[in-house]
C-alpha cells in the first residue's frame, strides 16, 4: 500500500484514540454548532421533501466516495466530497449530509465514534462551510461557467488541503505525532491529492452544468446569502490557509529562533553520556532548551519532552555567526536575541548549516525540498518568516491561477460536442435554400 | 392486545440479539469511552478489555461471522494507518531506513492506537452484528436524536442499497463502451460517473418525496415501533458497567 | 367519452380541462377530460411520452394543473383538500424501490397509515390486512432491499391498500415481474373491489382486467370505450402506435367474444 493512500487515510477516517480528549470535545462541539445552525436554516419541518432529499444526497455522496480515480501511478484516490456536496445541495444542507455520511462510515468502522467531532470537521465541515464560502466569493454574482468552475476547483483542493492541516494539527495537540513529522508529510502529499480531488470535483460540476444546470444550488435571490460574510470569510480563509502553508517550513525545521532566546537565560555545565536517563534529570529551560557542555562541544537538545528527539550521538553545536564554539560561555557571550544567527551544527556524521528560524529539516535529506512548492520554501532575497510567508502566498496564487486555468478549460465544450453542434450547423443550413 | 414486536428482522440466536437497542448503544459509547480512556503505558488493562470482549463474542458464538465480516475490513483500514503513524514520532530512533527512523515513541503510540481503534472497532462491530438496521435507527431516536435527523438517516441507509447497484451499472455501462485503455479520460470517466449518478440520485429522491406526498406525508414524522426497557436488559447493562469497571480501575 | 349519467352519486373520479406543461417547456397534457365511475376498472394506455404519468400525478395533486378541475368523489382538489384526496386516492409508482423508502417492510405498510393519525392499534391491524392481502404476510421484518423485484413490487402494492383507498391507481404495475409474480399481481388487482385506474403497456393485462380501456396519445384522450372494442382493432391499435395483445394475436380477426367477465 502506497504512502499517498495511507496518508491520505489518515486524513479521512482517524480511529479512536487518535485524537485527545480535548481535541474530541471542541470540534465536536464546533460540529454540533454548525449541525444546529444548518438545522435552523434549512427548517426541516416546512419542507418535508428536504428529508429524503437530504437521505438520498447523503447515500450518493458515500456511493460517489467509491469510486476511484488515479492519482499517480498505482495509486488511486477518491473524493472526500464535502466541497461538491456544498456546491451541489448548497452550505447547509451539504452540512448535513456530510455529517450523516461520516457517522455512518464510523458505524462502519471506517474512522471512531469518540472522534466524530474531529473527523466531521476535517471530512465535512471545512469542505461545506469554509471551502463553499471561498467558492461563493469567488463565483460572487456572475453566472459565467469558467468563474464557476475556477471556483469549484480552488475551493475543492483548498479543502483537502486545510483538511490535512487540521488533521496533523489535531495530531500534534493530541500527542499521537509530532507536528514537525505529520504536518509536512500530510500537507506534502494533499497539496497533490487536493489536486485530483479538486479535477473530479470541477469535472463533475462541469457536467452537471452541461447535462441539468438547474439543479445546481444557487442562492441567488436568497436574502439570507449576502455576499459581505462570505467575502470576509473567504478572505480571512485564504489568508488563514497561506499563513498556514507558511509555517510549515518552520515548524518541521529546528532549531528555530524562539528557543534561542531562551538559551539566554543561563546555562549549565554537566559531564554527559548520551543517556536519556541522565538527560531528562538536567535542568530545562522554559522553552525547552537544553544545553551541555561535553569535552570540548556544545551539544544542544531541543524542546526535550516526551515527544522530542533527545540528543543523538554525535550531536555537536559547531559555530554561531562563523565563531567556533567551544564552551557553553561562549554562546552566552553572543548575546543570541534575532532570528538571523547562522548556525552550524553537526548531527551524527553529516553536518550542516542551518539559519535559525530557516530551512533544513531535522534529518538530513528530509522531506523539505520534495515538498516545497518554492526551492526551500523561500523566496530568494527575503529573509526568515516573511520569506515563508511570501513563499505560502505565493503558492496560493500559483494554485488560483491553475484553478482559472482549469475552469476555463473545462467551461469550453469537448471536441465531441463542438463537432456534434458542427453536424446540426450543418444540417440546417443544408435544408435552407442557398443565397 | 399483546403485539409481537415488528422488525426483528431476525430471529434472535444470542441474548445480544434480545437486548433492547438503546442500551446497546448506551454501553457501546461507554466501552468505547473506557478503553480510549486507557493511557499509553497500560498494555494490560487492553489485553483484559480484549479478553471480556473475547468472552462476549464467546457467548453470543452464533453472531461470529456476522462479527467478523464488518470488523477484519476496519482492521485492514487501520493497519496501514498504524504502520504510517510508527514514523510521525520524535524520540530515540528504534529503526532507521534512508530518510525515515521508527522511533520508541512511534512505536508505543502507534501499538497502543492499534490496540485500542481494534477494541472499539470489535464493540461497533459487535453491536451492529446483532441489531438490524431499523433497530438502530429506532434506538438512536429513542436517545434523543431528532426524528428528521433520523429519517435523512434511514434514507441514506435505504438507498445506498439502491445507489450502489446503479453505481455499478453506470460504470458497466461506462466500461462497455470504452475500448482499450486510454490515459486522456482517466479522470473524466469517474466524474461523469459521479455525475451521471447525481443526477439518477436527484431524480429518485424527487419520486420518493412524491411517494411519501402520496401517501400523507405533511412534514411531520410518526413511529411504528416503541421499545420498553427490560427488567433484564438494565441488568444486563448494569452487570456490563460494572465488569466494564472493574476492568478499567483494577 | 362515456356518458356520465346525471346520479345522486357522485363519480368516483372526474377531470376536466386538465393541461399540464413541464418548467423545460414539454406540453404533457392537453385538455383531458375523463370520469371513471365507481368500481370501474380502467386501463390507460398510449406510447411512451404520451402523458400517461403526467395525468396520474394530476390525480392525487402531485402535479397541479393551472386550470381545468380534478374532482375526487365529490371533492374537489384544491390545497386545504390534499390531505383528505391523497388519503382516498392511492398511488403505486412504477418503480417500487421509490414507494418502499423505510428499513423494513412493515414499517413502509405502516407508513400511510401512520400518518393518517390512525391509533396505532388500529394501524398494525392494517398492516397485517393489506400483508396478508398481497401474501407477504412472512415478509414484515423484512428489509425491502433483499426482496425480489416482484415481492418489491407486492409490497408497494400493500403500503397503498393499508390506506384504503377509494381509488388505485397504478403506474406499470407489472414492467419489471416475470410471469409468476405478473400473474399474482393480476388476480391480486383483480380480488380488489375499489375503483381502479391502470397505466400500462401491458396490453394483455388490460384485456385481461379492465372493461374499459382509454387510449392517450400527446396528451390528449383519442379513444375510450370497451376494451373489447379497442383492443382487437388492429388497424385502430397501430394508429397509436400500438399493438394487439398477444392473447389476440394468433386469432387474425375473427369474432371475440368479450374477455372480460
Amino acid at each position: 500500500m502506497s504512502t499517498a493512500f495511507t496518508v491520505y487515510q489518515l486524513a479521512m477516517h482517524a480511529p479512536d484514540g487518535m485524537f485527545s480528549l480535548p481535541i474530541n470535545l471542541i470540534f465536536g462541539l464546533v460540529v454540533l454548532a454548525a449541525v444546529a445552525w444548518a438545522w435552523r436554516r434549512l427548517q426541516l419541518k416546512q419542507q418535508p421533501q428536504l428529508a429524503s432529499m437530504m437521505g438520498i444526497m447523503a447515500a450518493f455522496i458515500f456511493a460517489a466516495q467509491m469510486v476511484n480515480f488515479p492519482i499517480s501511478s498505482g495509486t488511486t484516490g477518491h473524493l472526500l466530497g464535502g466541497t461538491m456536496g456544498a456546491i451541489l445541495l448548497g452550505p447547509w444542507a451539504g452540512t448535513i449530509v456530510m455529517v450523516m455520511v461520516v457517522m455512518f462510515q464510523a458505524l462502519l468502522g471506517d474512522g471512531g465514534l469518540t472522534v466524530l467531532g474531529p473527523n466531521i470537521f476535517n471530512m465535512g465541515l471545512i469542505g461545506t462551510c469554509f471551502a463553499y464560502f471561498v467558492y461563493r466569493l469567488i463565483v460572487g454574482q456572475s453566472a459565467s461557467t469558467g468563474r464557476l468552475l475556477t471556483a469549484a476547483f480552488f475551493a475543492s483542493w483548498l479543502a483537502v488541503v486545510l483538511a490535512s492541516i487540521f488533521a496533523s494539527l489535531q495530531l500534534a495537540v493530541s500527542g499521537t505525532a509530532s507536528l514537525d513529522k505529520a504536518l509536512p508529510a500530510m500537507v506534502g502529499v494533499h497539496l497533490f491529492i487536493g489536486v485530483g480531488e479538486a479535477l473530479i470535483t470541477t469535472a463533475v460540476i462541469a457536467f452537471i452544468l452541461r447535462t441539468r444546470p438547474e439543479l445546481l444550488y444557487r442562492p441567488t435571490g436568497n436574502p439570507l446569502y449576502s455576499t459581505r460574510p462570505f467575502v470576509a470569510l473567504g478572505l480571512g480563509g485564504a489568508l488563514a490557509v497561506s499563513f498556514f502553508l507558511s509555517l510549515l517550513p518552520t515548524l518541521w525545521d529546528y532549531p528555530d529562533g524562539l528557543e534561542y532566546v531562551g538559551m539566554q537565560s543561563g546555562f549549565i555545565q554537566e559531564e554527559a553520556e548520551y543517556d536519556d536517563a541522565k538527560l531528562s534529570a538536567w535542568p530545562c529551560y522554559p522553552l525547552g532548551v537544553r544545553l551541555v557542555s561535553e569535552a570540548d562541544d556544545v551539544i544542544v537538545a531541543h524542546r526535550y519532552d516526551n515527544y522530542s528527539t533527545p540528543l543523538v550521538e554525535g550531536d555537536r553545536l559547531l559555530q554561531i555567526n562563523g565563531i567556533v564554539i567551544q564552551t557553553l560561555q561562549q554562546i552566552a557571550d553572543l548575546n543570541l536575541s534575532s532570528n538571523q544567527n547562522i548556525v552550524s551544527w553537526q548531527r551524527g556524521s553529516t553536518t550542516m548549516d542551518a539559519k535559525l528560524g530557516g530551512l533544513l529539516p531535522p534529518t538530513a535529506g528530509g522531506q523539505g525540498p520534495l515538498l516545497a512548492l518554492l526551492p526551500d520554501y523561500s523566496v530568494p532575497g527575503v529573509q526568515g518568516w516573511l520569506s515563508t510567508s511570501l513563499a505560502g502566498v505565493i503558492g496560493t496564487v500559483v494554485m488560483f491561477i491553475v484553478s482559472l486555468f482549469v475552469g476555463r478549460l473545462m467551461a469550453r465544450p469537448s471536441a465531441v460536442q463542438l463537432a456534434l453542434a458542427q453536424l446540426n450547423y450543418d444540417a440546417n443550413t443544408d435544408s435552407l435554400p442557398p443565397h | 392486545m399483546h403485539e409481537k414486536p415488528l422488525t426483528i428482522s431476525f430471529p434472535p440466536h444470542s441474548f445480544l440479539e434480545y437486548m433492547e437497542p438503546r442500551l446497546k448503544i448506551v454501553a457501546l459509547l461507554w466501552w468505547v469511552i473506557l478503553v480510549v480512556s486507557v493511557s499509553t503505558g497500560d498494555p494490560h488493562q487492553l489485553g483484559y478489555f480484549g479478553l471480556s470482549a473475547g468472552l462476549l463474542l464467546l457467548l453470543n458464538h452464533r453472531l461470529l461471522g456476522k462479527f467478523l465480516m464488518r470488523w477484519l475490513p476496519s482492521v485492514l483500514m487501520i493497519l496501514p494507518l498504524c504502520i504510517f503513524l510508527l514514523f510521525l514520532q520524535q524520540g530515540r530512533t528504534l529503526v532507521q531506513f534512508g530518510p525515515f527512523t521508527i522511533t520508541e515513541q512511534g512505536w508505543t503510540i502507534a501499538l497502543h492506537l492499534f490496540s485500542t481503534a481494534l477494541l472499539c472497532m470489535a464493540g461497533v462491530a459487535l453491536c451492529w452484528a446483532s441489531s438490524s438496521e431499523a433497530d438502530l435507527l429506532c434506538a438512536l431516536q429513542g436517545l434523543g436524536m431528532p426524528r428528521p435527523l433520523v429519517a435523512v438517516f434511514g434514507f441514506m441507509l435505504r438507498y445506498l442499497h439502491v445507489l450502489r447497484p446503479e453505481l455499478h451499472r453506470l460504470s458497466d455501462a461506462r466500461l462497455a463502451r470504452q475500448i482499450g485503455h486510454h490515459t486522456p479520460g482517466a479522470l473524466r470517466i469517474p466524474a461523469q460517473l459521479i455525475g451521471a449518478l447525481f443526477l439518477r440520485s436527484h431524480q429518485r429522491a424527487e419520486h420518493v418525496a412524491e411517494a411519501m406526498a402520496a401517501r400523507g406525508h405533511d412534514g411531520q414524522w410518526r413511529n411504528l415501533i416503541h421499545y420498553h426497557w427490560h427488567g433484564r436488559d438494565l441488568l444486563a447493562l448494569l452487570l456490563f458497567f460494572s465488569i466494564t469497571l472493574i476492568i478499567r480501575w483494577i | 367519452m362515456s356518458t356520465a349519467p346525471i346520479d345522486h352519486s357522485p363519480p368516483a373520479l372526474r377531470l376536466e380541462e386538465l393541461y399540464f406543461t413541464y418548467p423545460d417547456g414539454v406540453q404533457a397534457l392537453r385538455g383531458v377530460d375523463l370520469t371513471i365511475h365507481k368500481g370501474e376498472r380502467v386501463a390507460l394506455i398510449g406510447a411512451n411520452g404520451s402523458g400517461k404519468s403526467t395525468l396520474l400525478k394530476q390525480l392525487n395533486g402531485l402535479l397541479r394543473s393551472p386550470h381545468g378541475r380534478v374532482v375526487v368523489g365529490g371533492l374537489e382538489l384544491s390545497t386545504s383538500s390534499l390531505t383528505e384526496i391523497r388519503r382516498q386516492v392511492g398511488f403505486v409508482f412504477q418503480d417500487a424501490n421509490d414507494q418502499l423508502f423505510c428499513p423494513t417492510v412493515a414499517e413502509d405498510v405502516a407508513f400511510g397509515p401512520l400518518h393518517l393519525g390512525l391509533p396505532m392499534r388500529e394501524v398494525l391491524q392494517r398492516v397485517r390486512c393489506a400483508l396478508e392481502q398481497v401474501g407477504l404476510s412472512e415478509f414484515s421484518h423484512r428489509v425491502p432491499q433483499r426482496l425480489s423485484a416482484g415481492e418489491k413490487s407486492l409490497a408497494a402494492l400493500a403500503t397503498v391498500l393499508a390506506c384504503q383507498p377509494e381509488i388505485l391507481v397504478l403506474d406499470e404495475p407489472t414492467a419489471t415481474l416475470d410471469p409468476y409474480h405478473r400473474r399474482r399481481m393480476i388476480d391480486l388487482l383483480r380480488s380488489i373491489p375499489v375503483t381502479q385506474l391502470i397505466a400500462t403497456h401491458d396490453l394483455d393485462l388490460a384485456w385481461e382486467l379492465c372493461p374499459r380501456v382509454v387510449i392517450l396519445r400527446q396528451g390528449r384522450i383519442v379513444q375510450d370505450n370497451s376494451a373489447s372494442l379497442l383492443l382487437s382493432n388492429a388497424e385502430l391499435l397501430k394508429q397509436y402506435q400500438l399493438e394487439l395483445p398477444l392473447q389476440l394475436q394468433g386469432l387474425a380477426s375473427s369474432p371475440i367474444s368479450d374477455p372480460v367477465t
